[in-house]
């Protein structure tokens, strides 16, 4: 069994990048609008964060050191608060998102409106970020948020037309009502959302809240390969279902009970409580995550103490900024923002931030004065070098593709 | 000067590399402050340097607001920045590690603030999160130390 | 002094030469209180700052980026202390006859 929750800290990161509340509906409307045409790249993402956590969480237990430090202390100044920059925005847009999010998912099996449980939500995870240690929060959330797998369960109960599906994954465009620009800002899209640079501050954040050493890196390996790839699968199966049910009825997705739809069908009342349950706690977890990115960014590059290990007294202007971070968000949402479309529009920026946190991390994973004998080998250079350059592209195509595309209109 | 290179107990450190945005902590291990610039001795500015003139050495690490200056250009003047005495280091490495303790030093003024005046007074702050076990014995290494 | 008023700074011989792209210290960790010399300067042709260091320490991966640091701080070479003859505002005037040494971490 501690075998199981030694990987939660792997789940629950990708539960919190893959299948938050953005990522969901994003992941719902690929599949209602290409069918499972751009599955290709939900595996190249998977394999892309593998390689960067990996470098990550490895130089984490190695060396002690977490990405926002490495960022500070390798890219030089400069461009170092150039990230920082891009990625607090992002990062609060995102939590802003997700306290949304919970509080779309706790009315969904309530008659309490929306704008009554944002407040609780928001109070909720900062309690937890409080009060609760990081390993029984990662084994809650990362554990619970797997009920996400009732999407599978649903995809299966469905009895889709497999070889159909296969013939979506095999082929480049699907519908004629759709063009191509639109195809590619959903794959930028999808890739950004696969690949958020704050999955990776968080994990290897979490790898240092852990206490992760040279002898965790084996730990470190199987968090990844497990808990990523199963973010890959999450996805996947929620925009299967949505291929299956609203794609041949051009069904459009906008909220987050369209995203429900296609199971409510497959398994009745039982796989939706099921898959609601999933959603409070991935949602949860993506908050979490979030918001404790936010935190490590800006106390890792300004040399705060920070963690959750400490008590909150000697990390005062961590918890205090994470506080302040909450509050923006809560007050975001009661204007009446709708926690979707925020989300949809951070994916995006994240793809532009991208490659200022690569690099760094890619830089160190090969720096002997960090690492001793655990710098990068060769096999994994190459394919770490090949995913620079795709992330590159993909920075470089998101703004023009959003702006032609309207947001994927 | 030459036979310098041949003595085993002299280590090279270039700035940018080893020196500058590097964390610092104190003797527990608790983060302190990052290296914005370094303080040097004795160097004549604007005249001949004599030919036997000693190297100058550190003497102090310097901490101060280099957010906006770092974005628009420029340096924040000296007595705005945090001085930490070199002799206060112990050890160089992928972290500075000091020999004396956070409060002794007037290094994080608004730490202690934040923590007198809002952290501290609201319920559980001063406590280590529940379920602490000895696990985090070696806690103070971390969040900011290398292992 | 502060060091960033070093860095930075314009390197002249007889001619212009390049910028202080970094400066180099002599840790003696077996004296007292771990003094931390001025060995020298490194010079860079081309580039005010290198942070990144690859044409000093012998690291060559990832290759496309060690490459491309090393083209930018080509002919980079270290000064030491006793051949730096005037030290003005953003101008280093360096000794006739100075010694280029390699800028390669021993």
């Amino acid at each position: 069994m501690k075998r199981v929750f030694g990987l939660a800290l792997g789940i629950l990161t990708a539960i919190g990048g893959f299948v938050d509340i953005g990522d969901l509906v994003t992941n719902a409307v690929v599949g209602s609008r290409f069918g499972l045409s751009l599955a290709w790249v939900v595996v190249v993402g998977v394999l892309g964060i593998c390689v960067f956590a990996q470098m990550s969480g490895r130089v984490a237990a190695v060396s002690g050191r977490a990405t926002f430090e490495l960022i500070r202390e390798r890219l030089g100044p400069r461009l170092a608060v150039m990230n920082l920059g891009a990625s607090f925005l992002i990062n609060l847009m995102t939590l802003t998102a997700e306290i949304g999010g919970i509080a779309l998912a706790l009315q969904l099996v309530s008659s309490v409106n929306y704008l009554l449980w944002v407040p609780f939500s928001a109070i909720a995870v900062w309690l937890i970020i409080w009060r609760v240690k990081f390993k029984i929060m990662e084994n809650v959330a990362g554990l619970v948020g797997l009920c996400l797998i009732g999407f599978a369960v649903g995809l299966f109960l469905l009895g889709p037309d497999w070889d159909e599906l296969g013939r979506q994954v095999l082929q480049k465009v699907s519908t004629g009502t759709e063009k191509t620009s639109t195809y590619w800002f959903y794959a930028v899209a999808l890739f950004g959302a696969a690949m958020t640079p704050y999955e990776v501050f968080f994990f290897s954040s979490g790898a240092v809240e852990e206490g992760w050493t040279t002898k965790d890196l084996a730990e470190s390996r199987a968090n990844v390969l497990v808990g990523f790839p199963l973010g890959g699968v999450l996805s996947l199966a929620i925009a299967g279902c949505a291929a299956v049910v609203l794609l041949p009825e051009l069904i459009g997705v906008t909220t987050l009970s369209q995203v429900m739809l296609p199971v409510a069908m497959a398994g009745g009342k039982l796989l939706l409580a099921f898959i609601i349950l999933g959603v409070v706690a991935a949602t949860a977890g993506a908050a979490l995550e979030t918001t404790l990115s936010a935190g490590y960014t800006i106390a890792q590059f300004l040399g705060w103490p920070w963690g959750k290990f400490r008590p909150p007294a000697q990390a005062a202007r961590f918890h205090l900024l994470m506080m302040v971070c909450l509050l923006i968000g809560l007050g975001t949402l009661m204007t009446g923002v709708d926690p979707i479309q925020v989300t949809e529009l951070s994916v995006v920026f994240s793809a532009v931030a991208l490659p200022l946190t690569y690099l760094p991390i890619l830089i160190v994973a090969n720096d002997p004065e960090y690492m001793g004998e655990h710098v990068n080998g060769r096999a994994l250079n190459g394919i770490a070098l090949v995913y620079l350059v795709i992330i590159l592209a993909a920075a470089l195509a998101a703004i023009p593709l959003l702006i032609i595309t309207g947001a994927g209109q | 000067m030459t036979s310098d290179n041949h003595r085993q107990s002299l280590r090279w450190l270039d700035a940018h590399l080893h020196l500058l945005d590097r964390q610092v902590l104190d003797v527990h291990g608790v983060p302190v402050a990052v290296v914005d610039d370094l303080e040097l001795s004795d160097i004549p500015a604007g005249l001949e340097i004599p030919r036997d003139a000693p190297m100058p050495t550190i003497t102090a690490l310097l901490s101060g607001p280099t957010l906006a200056t770092r974005i628009f250009g420029g340096r924040p003047p000296k007595s705005r920045m945090l001085r930490t005495p070199w002799v206060a280091v112990r050890e160089v490495g992928v972290v500075i590690k000091l020999s004396v303790g956070r409060d002794t030093r007037d290094l994080s003024w608004t730490e202690r603030w934040v923590r007198d005046h809002v952290i501290g007074r609201i319920p559980g702050g001063r406590h280590t999160p529940k379920g602490e076990e000895s696990d985090h014995a070696q806690s103070n290494d971390r969040g900011g130390g290398a292992s | 002094m502060i060091i960033t008023e070093l860095l930075g700074a314009r390197v002249f011989g007889p001619d212009f030469l390049g910028f202080v792209s970094d400066v180099r210290f002599s840790l003696d960790t077996e004296s007292v209180g771990l003094p931390a010399r001025l060995y020298g300067i490194i010079v860079s042709p081309h580039a005010r700052s290198s942070s990144l260091g690859f044409e000093r320490s012998g690291v060559r991966s990832p290759w496309p980026i060690a490459s491309l640091v090393r083209w930018r701080h080509r002919g980079s070479f270290l000064v030491r202390w006793a051949d730096l003859e005037r030290i003005d505002v953003e101008r280093i005037q360096l000794r006739p006859g100075f010694e280029r040494a390699s800028p390669e971490l021993p």
